[in-house]
């Protein structure tokens, strides 16, 4: 039998636009933060901060973290020497729901599909210690 | 020298013991958690004791409080979570370093699991600080609701604490092809009663068979870069304020004395 080039792969793939990816809706957000506080406070997402960590709770658990992506919400004073301030985290599987808020003001949470991640962070974003957090940032900010 | 306490004070209007605490060791750095004392009665506290103006720094940690013998533009926070606090301690001449301060979940509400997983978190961040910052010139200080023996502390991919200098001086170690630096533990040489001072830093009588009683929960930890700058000798558990005992008549930390749990002073001679 001849297989050098057999190509088992269909001619295209299904790529689901329907759902936007989580990572996307926190720089969203993110950016938004910083037109809200005027450039005071701004808001960065970084991705695989606890990678090793991750590593570590497999180990230390002795189970498997299934491929876990973690994304950290970092609130950011760039007039208070670039000093950042975690709000949350979230870590998600790559079929990216459902996933896990963690680290932050609230509870951790389970969330299981885009509305509700959407109605999740406007309850951190109104929480008392964000609320708490950013206007300490911005009145430091303003007297630096 | 720059002196270091540290002291979870159970939330305990001890404003007077501490600053009776700063003024005897001539403490620079005050880091108290689980601390409701406000602002203006511990910094009026410091300066009647200590004579020194004292200052309070910005934070958005409600874990930790800091009050400092020198203006806070010299202690900057840098990274901080609800229970952590990263500042960049940058005085006039001297080479800088990074004091991060943390309060850990208790053993009450978290399990041994997750408080290690905890400390990979930290680490992680405290690492990542490290190299935004361009050295590792360390220490980490605070409640760590666990012992120097526990897998958060002593794990590679925890803090990696480990029990001597000598080990620490290799400045880190490779697992699974990733490599981990070490801190160096100095809580480990103050355990039990051939050291001086008390066993540890909080005690517990568990009705259950296995209890260690005295438990090191308050630890500092440095990197390998600020060994030059430690002496072992430089590290105490306090157990007396200068005018109150801390401890019971039988040597245990006394709730109603002062605190569940014991200070630990520490200084650098940078």
């Amino acid at each position: 039998m001849q297989n050098n080039n057999l190509d088992l792969w269909p001619e295209s793939f299904v790529v689901e636009f329907k759902i936007n990816p989580p990572l996307m809706i926190l720089r969203e957000q993110a950016s938004l933060l910083e037109k809200k506080t005027g450039g005071l406070v701004k808001a960065v997402v970084q991705k695989g901060e606890n990678a090793i960590a991750e590593a570590a709770i497999s180990a230390l658990m002795r189970k498997s973290t299934n491929g876990l992506i973690t994304y950290s919400f970092w609130l950011l004073a760039p007039e208070l020497g670039n000093y950042m301030y975690l709000l949350f985290s979230i870590e998600q599987p790559v079929e990216m729901y459902p996933l896990r808020i963690v680290d932050s003001p609230l509870e951790d949470m389970e969330i299981t599909s885009e509305d509700d991640l959407l109605a999740k962070l406007k309850l951190i974003f109104a929480s008392g210690e964000a609320q708490r957090v950013i206007g300490a940032m911005i009145a430091q900010s303003q007297t630096a | 020298m720059i002196n270091f306490m540290f002291w979870n004070i159970n939330r305990k209007p001890l404003q007077s013991s501490i600053a009776r605490l700063t003024a005897q060791h001539s403490v620079n750095l005050v880091i108290l958690a689980e601390s409701e004392i406000s602002p203006e009665v511990m910094l009026d506290a410091l300066h009647q004791q200590t004579g020194c103006m004292f200052h309070s720094t910005f934070s958005a940690c409600k874990k930790i409080s800091i009050y400092l013998s020198f203006p806070e533009k010299f202690l900057p926070p840098f990274r901080e979570t609800e229970r952590l606090t990263i500042r960049r301690l940058a005085l006039s001449g001297l080479p800088e370093i990074l004091v991060a301060a943390t309060h850990f979940p208790s053993k009450l509400h978290w399990s041994g699991e997750s408080q290690a997983a905890e400390c990979g978190r930290l680490a992680t961040i405290i690492r990542k600080a490290e190299k935004e910052i361009g050295h590792s010139r360390t220490l980490l200080v605070g409640d760590l609701n666990m012992n120097p023996f526990e897998s958060g502390i002593i794990g590679a991919s925890g803090l990696h604490g480990v029990m001597t200098r000598q080990i620490a001086e290799k400045r880190q170690r490779i697992v699974q092809g990733i490599e981990y630096p070490y801190f160096y533990n100095p809580m480990w040489g103050r355990f039990g009663d051939l050291t001086q001072g008390a066993a540890g830093t909080y005690y517990e009588h568990r009705t259950e068979h296995v209890s260690y009683f005295w438990n090191m929960f308050d630890q500092v930890l440095l990197r390998p870069d600020l060994l030059p700058y430690f002496q072992n000798e430089n590290l105490n558990i306090l157990t007396h304020d200068g005018e109150m005992p801390l401890v019971s008549v039988s040597g245990l930390p006394d709730d109603s004395l002062a605190s569940d749990h014991l200070p630990i002073l520490f200084s650098l001679n940078v």
